[in-house]
């Protein structure tokens, strides 16, 4: 204790000695020092001050001192108290002890009672525990005896489970002593009553209306009764198929309902009931028997053949489950059948059967159950594609149909053949938007696909196969060949379509593959990935280089087409107004033949048309003038070879013509036409020049036919050379035109120049 | 080769099938036409040349008959005062006995044998040809009326005579003998169409509306194979017909980029077409497919690879002979060898062509 107090104020000390510099100056500190506090106050404080301090410190004492009176006081009374009541409770232990050891003798005399009691009943309880064990043996014999009775009546109340409790009960007893003689009566009815008793519970399994519940309870109690585990294991599987069986054939019962009813037909159940009835029904029962099948069978039968079993059994029920539903998904006749119109139930039918499956492929782990339903998904998905693809077909027919009528009761109404500038293009970006629409709406009708809280979505072996061969393959692609393949359609002339095109639908269409070349099918093609966000790759999808290349190749096919058939009706003018003509006694010519002018109109209204679909194109313009002068130039010469030479000298005639022909371009008929209305125009123009040519060989001329060339050839030069690329073409041909008119004519002569041009203008 | 006069009627002697001859007519209005002989020599690969003087008037078509050599039915335009028109006439090539030399000369005249009387019947012969194997008999094309001219006798007569359509403008562009059918029938083409007749009964067969754009100017029976018929027309293309069946064509080939004047079958090789047309082109090519040397299916499934190495050619334009520099207006094959042709254009050149010899080995082997 001494150490511990000498310790205390060490530590006090050394802890005041840092703080006693200021601490000593408070008057409520502990290390107060009164001394160096008033040398403080009177060093540091004036008189005045030091008189307050003073009179404060007096006045703070005279406090101090009343306060600590009525502490004294107070705790003062509280001490007295405590005191009496001390007193008080040392008087009242001693009453107190005089009562407990009272207490102790009495219970003393208690514990020596109760031990002799129990000394003199210890040998009855001994026969009475001896007694009562007979008794229960008695009862399990007497048990034994009742058994058979009782089974039976179990038995014939169909109280099935309790009869074999009761059974199984007893069996080891009876297993035991089957031997004793008194034991086999019982025994052998029992055994009787067994047989019957199995006899019974196999009939469930044979029952029509067995539920899977029933099924499974038997199979149970059989498994109890210690009948062979494989032979239940497979009656089990018989009996719950059958029972699933039963259901599948409801569910195609509605499938036939659903099949033959029509649109406004209320009983029948529409897709989403039908999926939940088939999850309801097929789909639980297939996890019930499933479920109890393990839980049954799991310790009394190899696992691994065992579960082959069930996985068979499963698979087959699943194929059948699913063949009903491709019937209902109208699968199974992709033309005629009847289908769900409306996707977004489609979508969530699938998606509630593809969890209802996943739910299934939990109890059985090593079937693949997603991958056999994503099957189902893709090939409703893949006939949804087919479906649409038809209709995208079917929409576009019509669109053409349009297009044609449009264009039919143009063509009637303009007779003058003063068709707006604006009209071609209105109905090209007509059946190009209705194409754009199409597909765009073809989109949005998948769009329920694409919602990702659908889970057979996620599934990569559906949703990348399903975008790209589905959607972007199967679809739109398909579409665009299809529609670059019909307008091909209008090409082959023994097709009853394209006798019927007129020439305006060749240029709409050529224009429309045109443009869907080089912009729309990008674009559609573009849109379809955004949608669907999964980007084309791979070698099974078709690159857009090619669809518009097939595009482009439509496209100049119809162009070309065109040109032909354009070109065919002037030609048929022109060949009829030259060779269905005696040109032996011919008149004087007085201007240009009226079928020569006609062509000219027409040739201008072409390119007007043609104008307003392509753009103009480069000309190789060399100047008018120099141009039309080079023509006569020409027939100048030629005039002066004819002068020169006699009549009859042929032979320098050809000759000169072959010299002449050395020098001028030979004009190429096969130059590929490009998509410009000069390009367009000018190939016309060489066709039509160049049959021109051909109908020129085989008639005989007079001279004022030839002079009727000659008119001809200068009007029809001075209003082709606009239309053409090149003005030298349209000379060299009419050049080669005059040529074999002059061979044609059997008294050549020539008339002047200023002769033609007047007899030309007078027309114009 | 290079006539100097505008010429568009060639032919093959029908006869003599150990020479390789043409008959080549020319066109001028203002002086004295020549039927040209040539004779081909492929030991020296010479062209012998004799010239005959014609003096009826321009050569529009030449048909030499198959049982004499030296007669040959010819179309020609005459011209009498202030109006033409075109006629017909069988006349005699003059045997001459000196041989044929390399530079034109004339070798004598042409003799007059008969002429048709057509002036009552229509303005303008457009085609003519002998009966493939009587040659008693000729078809003829005047204007809209198809005419068959009894032989026989020294001036022929008509033995009958139809009008196949009877719009005005109609002419008939050509006509051509079926060789099959004991030869009793006959095809022509006006406008986009193309007729077949019965010529006992003058009764129509078949006929092919716009079987090609606005004009068929062109048409040839398969000589092997039976209702087998080619056209060519103002589309570049040639056609191929199955004539129990005209609805659609049997095969399109597209060989030239103007009219077809001009279509030849080869009569030793069906699968071989001879076209020509006023883009200045004669195009070869090959129809294995609808010719009569054809495999069957049954056939050929016995046999191995090499016959589908054949078919892979089969439809194919084998080779463009550009050598003219003017229209083509007529071909013929030759009836001695079976790889020789003959082409005249416009302008007067012949041009001898061959089946290149691979295709020739493919044939054969």
């Amino acid at each position: 204790m001494a150490d511990r107090s000498i310790k205390m104020k060490s530590s006090v000390e050394q802890c005041s000695s840092s703080e006693s510099e200021q601490n000593s100056l408070d008057i409520d500190s502990k290390h107060f020092q009164p001394q160096s506090y008033v040398e403080n106050l009177t060093k540091g404080f004036s008189l005045k001050q030091l008189m307050e301090t003073e009179s404060m410190l007096g006045k703070d004492i005279t406090s101090l001192d009343s306060e600590m009176q009525t502490l004294v006081y107070e705790n003062y009374n509280k001490f007295i108290l405590a005191t009496e009541t001390i007193k008080q409770m040392t008087s009242d232990f001693k009453q107190m002890e005089t009562g407990m050891s009272n207490l102790m003798a009495r219970m003393e005399n208690l514990s020596s009672f109760s031990l002799e009691i129990n000394s003199r009943l210890q040998p009855k309880r001994e026969s009475v525990a001896r007694i009562s064990e007979t008794h229960s043996l008695l009862k399990k014999l007497q048990h034994l005896y009742d058994l058979p009775t009782k089974l039976k009546t179990a038995l014939t109340k169909k109280n099935l489970s309790q009869a074999v409790e009761l059974y199984l009960r007893s069996r080891i007893v009876l297993e035991q002593y089957r031997e004793m003689p008194a034991f086999q009566g019982i025994d052998s009815d029992c055994m009787a009553t067994l047989g019957e008793l199995k006899e019974e519970i196999r009939k469930n399994f044979d029952m029509e209306d067995a539920t899977i519940e029933v099924i499974s309870e038997s199979a149970s109690l059989l498994l109890k009764l210690n009948e062979n585990p494989d032979e239940l294991r497979l009656l089990f599987l018989q009996s719950g198929g059958k029972c699933l069986s039963i259901e599948i054939a409801e569910l195609s019962k509605e499938v036939e309902v659903w099949q033959k009813s029509n649109e406004n037909d209320t009983n029948v159940l529409d897709l989403l009931a039908f999926i939940d009835l088939g999850s309801n029904t097929v789909i639980t029962n297939l996890g019930l028997i499933v479920t109890s099948y393990k839980n049954l069978f799991k310790e009394c039968c190899s696992p691994s053949e065992s579960e082959k079993t069930l996985i068979n059994f499963t698979m087959a029920l699943v194929k059948n489950y699913f063949d009903v539903l491709e019937k209902r998904y109208g699968l199974d006749c992709p033309k005629a059948g009847k289908r769900e119109e409306n996707v977004s139930v489609l979508v969530r039918s699938l998606d509630k059967l593809y969890n209802k499956l996943q739910t299934l492929g939990q109890t059985l782990p090593d079937v693949d159950f997603g991958r056999a339903s994503t099957d189902l998904i893709s090939k409703v998905a893949r006939s949804l594609c087919d479906r649409l693809l038809e209709d995208l077909k079917m929409s576009f027919e019509s669109s053409l149909n349009l297009l044609r009528e449009a264009i039919a009761t143009s063509s009637l109404q303009g007779e003058d053949g003063t068709t707006s500038p604006t009209y071609i293009p209105s109905l090209v970006s007509q059946i190009l938007n209705a194409v754009n629409q199409d597909v765009k709406n073809v989109l949005s009708t998948l769009e329920p696909f694409l919602d990702q809280s659908i889970t057979f979505i996620n599934m990569p072996y559906f949703y990348i196969p399903f975008c790209l061969q589905d959607v972007h393959e199967g679809t739109i692609v398909k579409y665009l060949s299809h529609i670059s393949g019909r307008c091909e359609e209008f090409l082959d002339n023994n097709e009853s379509d394209a006798k019927n095109a007129s020439v305006d639908l060749l240029l709409v269409l050529s224009r429309m593959c045109f443009d869907a070349s080089s912009s729309t099918v990008q674009h559609l093609l573009n849109y379809t990935t955004e949608q669907f966000r999964v980007r084309p790759s791979g070698t099974n999808v078709t690159p857009t280089a090619t669809i518009t290349a097939t595009f482009r190749k439509a496209s100049l096919n119809l162009l070309n087409q065109y040109v032909a058939s354009e070109g065919d009706n002037m030609i048929t003018l022109m060949e009829k107004s030259i060779e269905n003509r005696n040109w032996m006694d011919y008149p004087e010519p007085r201007s240009a033949r009226p079928a020569v002018k006609r062509i000219v109109e027409v040739i201008g209204k072409i390119d007007a048309k043609v104008g307003s679909v392509f753009e103009d194109g480069s000309r190789n313009d060399r100047g008018s003038d120099s141009s039309r002068l080079s023509y006569f130039g020409s027939v100048a010469r030629q005039t002066r070879g004819l002068s020169q030479t006699s009549a009859s000298s042929h032979v320098d005639r050809s000759l000169m013509s072959n010299i002449q022909k050395l020098f001028s371009e030979k004009v190429d008929l096969t130059a590929p036409v490009d998509f410009t209305k000069v390009s367009v125009v000018t190939a016309i123009v060489k066709n039509l020049l160049k049959a021109m040519l051909e109908s020129v060989r085989v008639i005989t001329i007079d001279r004022h036919g030839l002079h009727q060339f000659q008119v001809d050839c200068h009007f029809l030069h001075s209003y082709l050379w606009r239309f053409v690329n090149d003005e030298s073409l349209v000379s060299t041909m009419l050049d080669d035109v005059m040529h074999s008119a002059l061979n044609r004519c059997i008294d050549p002569s020539i008339l002047s120049p200023s002769a033609v041009e007047s007899i030309s203008e007078r027309v114009a | 080769m290079k006539g100097f006069a505008p010429a568009r009627a060639i032919t093959s002697q029908a006869n003599d099938t150990e020479k390789v001859q043409f008959f080549v007519g020319t066109l001028s209005l203002k002086a004295l036409n020549h039927i040209y002989v040539l004779d081909y020599d492929e030991d020296s690969n010479t062209v012998g040349k004799k010239v005959y003087s014609f003096k009826n008037g321009e050569v529009w078509g030449l048909k030499s008959p198959h049982f004499d050599q030296e007669l040959l039915a010819v179309i020609f335009n005459s011209v009498e005062d202030s109006s033409n028109s075109l006629k017909a006439g069988v006349f005699r090539i003059p045997n001459s006995e000196f041989p044929s030399i390399p530079i034109a000369e004339n070798s004598g005249c042409v003799e007059t044998v008969s002429l048709f009387d057509t002036h009552k019947i229509g303005k303008n012969v457009r085609s003519l040809e002998w009966h493939p194997t009587n040659g008693s008999e000729a078809v003829m094309a005047v204007d809209a009326n198809l005419i068959i001219w009894s032989m026989a006798t020294s001036s022929p007569t008509i033995k009958t005579q139809l009008n196949v359509d009877s719009s005005p403008d109609c002419q008939i562009n050509v006509c051509r003998w079926n060789p099959h059918h004991q030869c009793s029938q006959v095809a022509t083409a006006f406008q986009s169409s193309i007729q077949s007749w019965d010529i006992r009964s003058m009764k129509e067969i078949w006929h092919i509306e716009d079987a090609h754009r606005k004009s068929v100017r062109a048409l040839d029976f398969n000589p092997n194979k039976q209702y087998c018929l080619a056209s060519g027309g103002n589309d570049g293309n040639i056609k191929y017909w199955d004539t129990r069946n005209v609805r659609k064509p049997v095969l399109v080939q597209t060989a030239h980029s103007h009219w077809i004047w001009d279509i030849a079958y080869n009569c030793y090789h069906d699968q071989l077409m001879l076209s020509s047309g006023s883009d200045s082109k004669v195009v070869l090519s090959s129809s294995l497919s609808v010719s009569s040397e054809m495999k069957n299916p049954s056939d050929s499934e016995g046999e191995t690879d090499q016959t589908e190495s054949k078919e892979i050619r089969q439809d194919d334009v084998i080779q463009i002979y550009e050598e003219h520099e003017d229209s083509v207006y007529s071909i013929a094959w030759s009836n001695a060898d079976p790889w020789i042709f003959a082409s005249v254009s416009y302008d007067g050149r012949v041009v001898l062509g061959h089946v290149p010899r691979s295709i020739k080995y493919e044939i054969l082997l």
